[in-house]
């Protein structure tokens, strides 16, 4: 069931603010830059329809229009075969961002994971709204929320800001349980960003695959604080999980902390080897870094502009 | 209180203290700093690996919950103590440490409180008023203070060991009897000061009717004693203000009557008669009117024994004058073997209250027999002289085939002879060998005639010699007499006076490496051997040679160690101690060995059926008017020397440092953690 974004929402001056909007016009034009230069590929519909592009022969079945029959293969074989041509449509970009309560955990006064996300899904639909991409941002957390009506220009910029300032952090995070949803609400065929810390119990390999197979492309990118993989103090302290308040009562020590810098690694490496079994761009960003340079690097990787 | 147990106290207040502020301190500990983290699954797998890494962090739940256990049980244990434990903590340490020399010596059981108004029933021993004292006593000490009591007469016995358990200490008190032997006060008090040793607040309470040690002067430093003084008061009792409320009584209704010895004499010829000397003292400042009762009986031991009426001998009406005074009694039936005689007053308002020393004792002695060696011709004088007697068991050898050589004393295991007689034999005596020589002629040695007399006049020269008992030579006609040379260890027993106011020695007898008697006459001329001199003569003789030094039995003093010679060589003696049952004697260097505190008769057998008995006496230092002044308690006692006494603390308070440590440990564990 779409929804419609609220219309009088107000914008989170914290994150969108007039600066934040310049500099997205300017990632806008920086971006249509590379893609020009070559550096990134076009991307179109694989929908075959009533384009003017040839893209295949089928049999002939009955139904099938009289003058979609190529006759003169017909007269050359003595097959009846369909022309089938790819139907030129825009490209639907869908930014499923991450709202779960772990990507609000960090210091006071200080970006968190899901300011993080809402301007880089936001800067990212800017440019894909100038590229007269079809964009909608799904918000999601232990399960996806009805996504939005795509929306399509430039001047639809602002209701996707709206409808970002709304998010905010709350549930546990279940990317599988999100993709089962999204799908389920039969959305376009298109590229589905997927703006998330991934600690997600379950793993991220299924949920993968099922947007694949559905002919998704997705795209993933890892939001990751630095900041918490060094210790502020060592001592004895008291873990909480912030989605699911287990707590962890443990001896902080040096030698514990390297531990778990690596099995963050380890973590990341997992992500890593998901997205590359279904050929799945996977960038990991560091909350340190600015959105704009965020955004670059985003280009930079390739698989967002077609 | 003393130090020590304030000390003890002071530390275990400090230890609760301690133990309170640590507990306060491990409840109110910092918490855990609370820390969000995005993804706890990673700090759980980082948790598990490490865990699964290191041996110390593996098992340090494990000793943190064990060290934890032990502190909740260290907790439990100190919470319960006095709840499941409550008598190790009601028992107080011990700060003071009393021996109760209690004397229980035979005056001890003197009858005191009699008036004319107050009949025999009513009457109490010392020894009870001596109770009722110490349970008094009991009874106002405090709750820290063990005792001992010690019961003392001629010997020290501990009566119940230490023990701060009144009710025990009291029930020692109450079996103790008295016994029948005199008051050893410096034996007692050398054993008191010897348990006093090494305890705490020592000092020593003598119960006693006797006086003060310290004012005897026979006490040596150490342990000063406190006496309670039982007994009969006297003008400076009354004004003492004692702190014992002890029963105080006139002397003028004491019985002071009292048996201190008996002898029993056979009377020669007859051994079935006999006489018996009794000496009583009278006490009591005037002359009383009594009755020695004399008992006679086979088996009896003591009083009780001989208290039936068919044991009944002899009742004797006599006046006793104040202070000593011997009374005879004569021509007893000596059919019986053990005597016992009773003093008895016999003023109708005088009450005997010190029956303890009422009776004296006496025992005939072992008629063993003798074995003679008769040498010499027909006499039949002689022989009805050996036959007169009832030890003699006379071998008779004629003067040509005596050799004595053959008769030696190293052959005596051989021959078996204890004695021999030679009449009118030249030869001399066996070497070695007691001998009764009948020599008109005389043997060639130092005792040979000289002359010889006429119709002499014989006297007896030795009168109190064991020889000359019950002879006399009034009315004896000599014929003639051979007068004896003397030399240095002689001893003229009869004389016959010479012309010229001159004695010359006719009866010698000898006792310097053997015994000897020499006769210088001749039975066939006198009538000594018409007379009852001469049975007399030979039997005290053979008697004197075989070591019979003294023909009654001599009395053993109670209390005291005793050594009587043993007849034999055995090893299987019993002691029958009276009131006692048999046990086996001790036997050491031929003599048997025993000390008792029980009046009355002496047994000893062996396994052969022989008895050796022997009297006893009360001796002269117990005495049931013995006056002695009061001392009171003394109750400002020194306080005993401080030391930190590590039994004081109770178990409890051990549990609860054992928590304080735990905690400490359990504590620094966590500083540990905390300062890494």
């Amino acid at each position: 069931m779409p929804t419609d974004l609220p219309a009088d929402s107000p914008l989170r001056q914290d994150l969108f603010d007039a600066a934040f909007l310049g500099r997205v016009e300017q990632l806008a034009l920086l971006a249509r830059r590379m893609a020009t230069s070559g550096a990134q590929a076009h991307r179109r519909s694989k929908k075959l329809g009533s384009g003017i592009e040839f893209a295949e022969h089928r049999d002939y079945a009955p139904g099938d229009e009289p003058n979609q029959i190529d006759w003169a293969l017909y007269a050359r074989s003595d097959d009846l075969q369909i022309r089938e041509f790819e139907e030129e449509e825009d490209l639907s970009v869908y930014f499923l961002v991450d709202h779960s309560q772990s990507m609000a955990v960090g210091p006071e006064d200080t970006p968190t994971l899901l300011d993080r996300a809402l301007q880089l899904s936001a800067a990212l639909a800017y440019i894909s709204l100038s590229n007269l991409d079809r964009v909608a941002a799904v918000p999601f957390a232990q399960g996806a929320q009805p996504p939005m009506r795509p929306l399509r220009g430039r001047g639809q910029f602002f209701r996707l800001l709206r409808a970002l300032s709304a998010v905010q952090p709350g549930g546990k995070t279940a990317i599988a349980q999100t993709i089962d949803d999204f799908v389920r609400y039969q959305p376009r065929k298109g590229l589905v960003v997927l703006l998330s810390d991934f600690f997600d119990p379950t793993g991220l390999g299924d949920a993968l695959r099922q947007l694949t197979y559905r002919g998704f492309q997705p795209m993933l990118l890892h939001l990751v604080d630095a900041s918490l993989l060094e210790a502020g103090s060592y001592g004895d302290v008291a873990l909480v999980d912030s989605e699911t308040g287990q707590l962890h009562e443990i001896t902080l020590t040096p030698a514990m902390m390297a531990e778990y810098r690596a099995a963050f690694e380890g973590f990341c490496a997992d992500i890593d080897s998901a997205a590359r079994q279904v050929g799945a761009t996977c960038l990991r960003l560091d909350i340190a870094v600015p959105y704009d340079e965020a955004v670059l690097r985003v280009f930079r990787a390739g698989g967002f502009l077609g | 209180m003393s130090d020590a147990v304030a000390d003890a106290r002071a530390w275990a207040m400090l230890a609760g203290a301690v133990a309170a502020a640590l507990a306060l301190l491990y409840v109110l500990r910092p918490r855990r700093r609370r820390v969000e983290v995005p993804f706890g699954g990673l700090w759980q797998r980082v948790l598990a690996a490490s865990q699964a890494r290191a041996f110390g962090r593996k098992w340090q739940r494990v000793w943190s919950f064990l060290l934890m256990l032990g502190l909740a049980g260290a907790l439990l244990g100190a919470l319960g103590e006095p709840i499941f434990r409550p008598e190790p903590p009601s028992q107080p340490p011990v700060r003071w440490s009393t021996v109760l020399v209690v004397d229980v010596s035979a005056s001890m059981a003197t009858l005191d409180g009699i008036t004319p108004a107050v009949s025999a029933a009513h009457l109490v021993a010392r020894l009870d008023e001596a109770k009722f004292a110490l349970g008094q006593l009991l009874a106002r000490s405090p709750r820290d203070e063990q005792f001992l009591v010690l019961a003392a007469s001629g010997h020290s016995q501990v009566h119940s060991g230490w023990t701060l358990d009144r009710t025990a200490t009291m029930a020692a008190v109450a079996a103790l009897q008295p016994t029948d032997a005199g008051l050893d006060l410096q034996r007692a008090l050398a054993a008191a000061r010897a348990m006093l040793a090494g305890r705490p607040g020592g000092r020593a309470v003598l119960v006693t009717d006797a006086g003060h040690p310290q004012r005897q002067g026979d006490v040596g430093s150490g342990a000063v004693p406190v006496a309670l003084t039982v007994g009969p008061a006297r003008d400076w009792d009354r004004q003492a203000d004692t702190a014992l409320a002890l029963a105080k009584l006139a002397s003028a209704t004491l019985d002071d009557l009292a048996i201190e010895t008996v002898h029993l004499r056979p009377e020669l010829p007859d051994p079935d008669r006999g006489t018996l000397a009794v000496r009583v003292r009278n006490d009591s400042g005037q002359v009383q009117a009594a009755r020695l009762a004399v008992r006679a009986a086979d088996g009896a031991q003591v009083a009780a024994d001989f208290r039936a009426d068919a044991h009944l001998r002899r009742l004797v009406e006599v006046a006793l004058p104040v202070g000593l005074s011997t009374h005879i009694v004569a021509d007893l039936d000596l059919g019986q073997a053990r005597f016992a005689v009773q003093v008895v007053g016999k003023a109708p308002r005088w009450v005997d209250v010190a029956p303890w020393n009422d009776w004296g004792f006496a025992v005939l002695t072992e008629q063993r027999k003798i074995r003679v060696l008769w040498v010499g011709g027909a006499n039949q004088f002689l022989a009805g002289a050996f036959d007169a007697g009832t030890r003699a068991d006379v071998t008779h050898l004629e003067v040509a085939a005596y050799d004595p050589k053959a008769w030696q004393a190293s052959d005596k295991p051989r021959h078996g002879i204890d004695v021999v007689v030679l009449d009118q034999v030249p030869q001399p005596p066996p070497e070695g060998m007691p001998a009764l020589m009948l020599a008109m002629q005389g043997p060639a040695d130092a005792t040979a005639t000289a002359q010889r007399l006429a119709e002499p006049d014989l006297q007896v020269k030795a009168g109190d010699h064991p020889l000359m008992r019950a002879v006399s030579f009034q009315d004896t006609n000599f014929d003639s007499v051979r007068p004896l040379p003397v030399q240095q260890g002689d001893t003229v027993l009869a004389g016959a006076a010479l012309p010229g106011g001159r004695t010359a020695a006719v009866m010698v007898a000898r006792d310097v490496a053997v015994r000897q008697i020499v006769w210088g006459l001749d039975l066939l001329e006198t009538d000594l051997a018409l007379r009852i001199a001469l049975p007399i003569l030979v039997a005290n003789a053979l008697g004197w040679l075989a070591g019979d030094a003294e023909p009654l039995v001599p009395p053993l003093e109670i209390g005291r160690p005793w050594a009587i010679q043993s007849p034999n060589r055995r090893d299987d003696w019993q002691y029958l101690e009276p009131g006692k049952p048999a046990r086996p004697a001790r036997v050491a260097a031929g003599q048997l060995l025993a000390a008792s505190e029980r009046h009355g008769v002496q047994v000893w057998r062996d396994g052969a059926g022989k008895v050796v008995a022997r009297p006893t006496t009360l001796g002269d230092w117990e005495q049931a008017a013995q006056f002695s002044p009061v001392y009171r308690t003394v109750e400002d006692r020194p306080e005993p020397p401080a030391a930190l006494d590590t039994e004081a603390l109770g178990a409890w308070q051990r549990w609860l440092l054992a928590a304080c440590l735990a905690l400490a440990v359990e504590w620094l564990l966590y500083l540990r953690r905390r300062t890494v």
